[in-house]
């Protein structure tokens, strides 16, 4: 069941600066419509995880880790090792997340980080089965929501997609029927990246990476992800809002331009 | 997942079921299908099965959850445990909260919620039988249920899934298609505005297929639009004028 | 003034244009960039300055000063809630009934009107940030005792009591038995013979059925005294 919830309280001040610097294509912080806050991000910080990367967008701070252990494949794809991801909004990253168990929110963010990892292919599932059929490896992906400040898609999808990078895991043999932990450690090879790209609309206008105050008055939102050869492997349109036709088509082009730059700041060669 | 032996796309460009790149699996729909509903309506769309219902405006419960200057949309997307291959437990699924909330995210915009504050409208859409393309098939059914309980709208959405197929752009996946194919592109397109209120895609494709698959969904959308306008029309029929002389 | 000399007129859906620019937008319709669209199913009605939409389903919306007729839902120390049929509850507060001199901690409404009781009431007021505020004092107001009740689609009301009220009088001389029509659609029969009720019924479906036709009148006479 999903519900209309109250959209968060903005001063009608703070809206008319917002909409009328928009008009003129500004921001209130002084950004540009398509510009970035600043991209930052740490590997390996959590060790005990196989893999586990942090990123912070402006004052959006995401922890992705990475888990790889033994498991059964799903029953229509014998063949091909596991990935799933869930996501947590953490009560200590906002005063407006509430403990309890992942709402429509966090589960649609989940299943968009998801499709943007899994459909890019970037991971060969097939490299990580040991029995077919039976034992194979399961690659869980967590995100976990630290401080909220707007753009917590983008923030995710590089968390996870840099987590994955980090990801070193231990090899594993079977002997009969048992399976053995061996002392290889091998990295889980990528063979793509992800970016996701989303925008905020407000009116007739968009803008990227909106901050808390953005987000909270923005009408709807489109994410894209785009593969380091510029083909788009998840859309989402999120949010109350509607968009045109055109403009869609608008926004993935500008999407994939700063995909290209995003790419660079994370060390990937895209485009 | 039973991998079909046809191929995707035959030599003739002909799909799994027979159609063309760009033909929509046949529609049939039956307004006022409940009696208890505001709205409802069964609507099927190929093997698709869906059964939409409308309730309210109406008061709210428990009341902290109203909002003061608009009805809130309390929408349930749900499969039957028999309508899949494989039986799905009753219980929700991540899947089906998530398309819940895109579903009430598409229809929120045309709904007039500002008319009925502090007040609950209640949209049901229970999947009978699925066959691909559920979510965009129940965003056409909720919009005709919405239509018939009389609930004001400013214009009516219509849903369709295109996608990468056999590596061609087709419109209205059907469950195999959807499986099996490259990508999937549900959209919803409210014709009247010219606005899409439902986008995701999931596969991969160029930015140029995408381009494509976006502009086939929205010629897809006006026939669904015109059929939606079609059983409108012909359920409430052609009335005789109002008749001056008795009012 | 209808434009057509042709009687059939098609219905309207939501979202279709009805008028462009020079009319005013009234019920049911929306003026979206220049073009007036209806937002409900309904038949469209021009007006020399106006268009608007009557829609062929609806809910009731209270507005000041209309009779209706509900069914108590709930008693507090201090007022009833009454269901008055629409998506906002009727209140009745206890000092409308027990005057100025009302005192919560000696009269008690429940010994006035209780669960399930039905009221004939008027709308005193109604605004977007509270439920309609009822009062029964006026004439014919208060509780029914007994007769039926019978609910039809508010929007066909205007057509079941007809010009100056003729649908109704006809109807009630055919039946030989009084009928008050609440304007939120729920009609009270004031009558216990069930034949009487029967018939009221199948005149009312049939008003409810063909309200925008001609000969209606004649259609429900007949059928009430066949």
């Amino acid at each position: 069941m999903s519900v209309t919830k109250e959209k968060p309280v903005i001063s009608s001040v703070l809206q008319k600066e917002m909409m009328a610097l928009l008009s003129q294509n500004k921001r209130l912080d002084g950004r540009s419509l398509d510009e970035y806050r600043k991209i930052t991000f740490s590997v390996g910080t959590i060790e005990k995880a196989e893999g586990s990367a942090l990123v912070s967008l402006g004052g959006t701070m995401v922890l992705a880790g990475i888990k790889v252990e033994l498991g059964d494949p799903f029953p229509d794809t014998p063949n091909q090792g596991v990935l799933t991801v869930n996501a947590e909004l953490l009560p200590l990253a906002s005063p407006s997340f509430e403990p309890g168990p992942p709402d429509e929110s966090s589960i649609a963010l989940a299943r968009y980080v998801d499709r943007s990892v899994r459909e890019s292919k970037m991971i060969d599932l097939e490299s990580l089965v040991l029995v077919p059929g039976k034992l194979v490896y399961v690659v869980y992906i967590d995100i976990y929501v630290l401080d909220y400040g707007g753009n917590l898609i983008d923030a995710s999808v590089l968390a996870a997609v840099k987590a994955l990078e980090n990801t070193i895991m231990n090899r594993h043999e079977v002997t009969g029927d048992a399976p053995r932990k061996t002392e290889d450690r091998v990295p889980l090879p990528l063979k793509n990246h992800a970016v996701s790209v989303t925008f905020g609309m407000i009116g007739s206008k968009y803008f990227n990476d909106a901050n808390l105050d953005e987000e909270q008055a923005s009408e709807g939102f489109l994410s894209f992800t785009f593969t380091k050869d510029g083909n788009v492997c998840a859309v989402m349109k999120n949010g109350r809002g509607y968009v045109s036709p055109s403009q869609v088509l608008e926004m993935m082009e500008q999407g994939w331009k700063k995909a290209k730059e995003i790419g660079k700041i994370m060390g990937w060669t895209y485009g | 997942m039973t991998q079909s032996k046809k191929p995707l796309i035959d030599e003739q460009g002909l799909r799994t079921d027979g159609r063309t790149i760009d033909e929509l699996r046949p529609i049939s729909i039956t307004l006022g299908y409940l009696s208890h509903a505001d709205g409802s309506v069964l609507y099927e769309q190929g093997k698709c099965k869906i059964i939409s219902a409308v309730f309210g405006p109406s008061e709210v419960h428990p009341k902290h959850i109203e909002l003061p200057d608009r009805a809130i949309l309390r929408v349930r997307y749900h499969m039957a445990p028999f309508s899949t291959e494989e039986r799905k437990s009753p219980a929700p699924s991540r899947r089906e909260i998530e398309l819940s909330m895109v579903i009430r995210n598409a229809l929120e915009p045309v709904i007039m919620t500002e008319l009925f504050p502090r007040t609950v409208i209640d949209i049901f859409i229970e999947v009978l039988q699925a066959d691909g393309g559920t979510r965009v098939a129940g965003i056409t059914a909720a919009t005709l249920a919405l239509a018939d309980a009389g609930i004001p709208m400013r214009g009516l959405v219509a849903g369709c899934a295109t996608g990468k197929v056999g590596g061609k752009v087709v419109v209205d996946l059907n469950d195999t298609e959807d499986k099996e194919g490259e990508s999937d592109v549900p959209i919803a397109f409210i014709p009247t505005l010219n606005k899409i209120s439902l986008l995701q895609m999931d596969g991969i494709m160029t930015r140029d297929e995408f381009r494509q698959g976006l502009s086939m969904a929205i010629n897809s959308c006006m026939k669904i639009y015109q059929i939606q306008v079609n059983a409108l029309k012909s359920k409430y029929g052609q009335v005789e004028a109002e008749p001056t002389e008795e009012q | 003034m209808l434009e057509m000399e042709d009687k059939t007129m098609p219905i309207v859906i939501p979202g279709e244009i009805i008028a462009s620019e020079g009319y005013r937008a009234g019920d049911n319709t929306l003026r979206i960039e220049g073009s007036i669209v209806a937002t409900r199913i309904g038949i469209p009605r021009r007006e020399p300055e106006r268009v608007s939409v009557i829609p062929l389903k609806g809910f009731y919306m209270p507005r000041e000063k209309d009779l209706v007729i509900g069914i108590v839902t709930e008693v507090t120390y201090n007022m009833w809630k009454l269901d008055i049929d629409s998506p906002y509850p009727g209140i009745l507060p206890a000092a409308d009934v027990f005057g100025r001199r009302f005192d919560p901690t000696k009269d008690d409404p429940l010994r006035k009107f209780q669960i399930g009781s039905v009221i004939k009431a008027e709308i005193v007021a109604f605004d977007r940030t509270q439920d309609p505020l009822l009062t029964i004092r006026g004439q014919d107001l208060g509780e029914v005792e007994s007769g039926f009740l019978i609910r039809i689609n508010p929007s066909k009301i205007a057509r079941a009591i007809g010009r100056g009220g003729s649908m109704l009088s006809k109807i009630q001389q055919a039946i030989k038995s009084r009928i008050i029509v609440g304007q939120n659609g729920v009609v009270l029969l004031l009558t216990s013979d069930p034949v009487v009720r029967e018939k009221a019924m199948m005149a009312f479906k049939l008003i409810e059925e063909e309200a925008h036709t001609y000969g209606l009148t004649e259609k429900v006479v007949d059928l009430l005294s066949g």
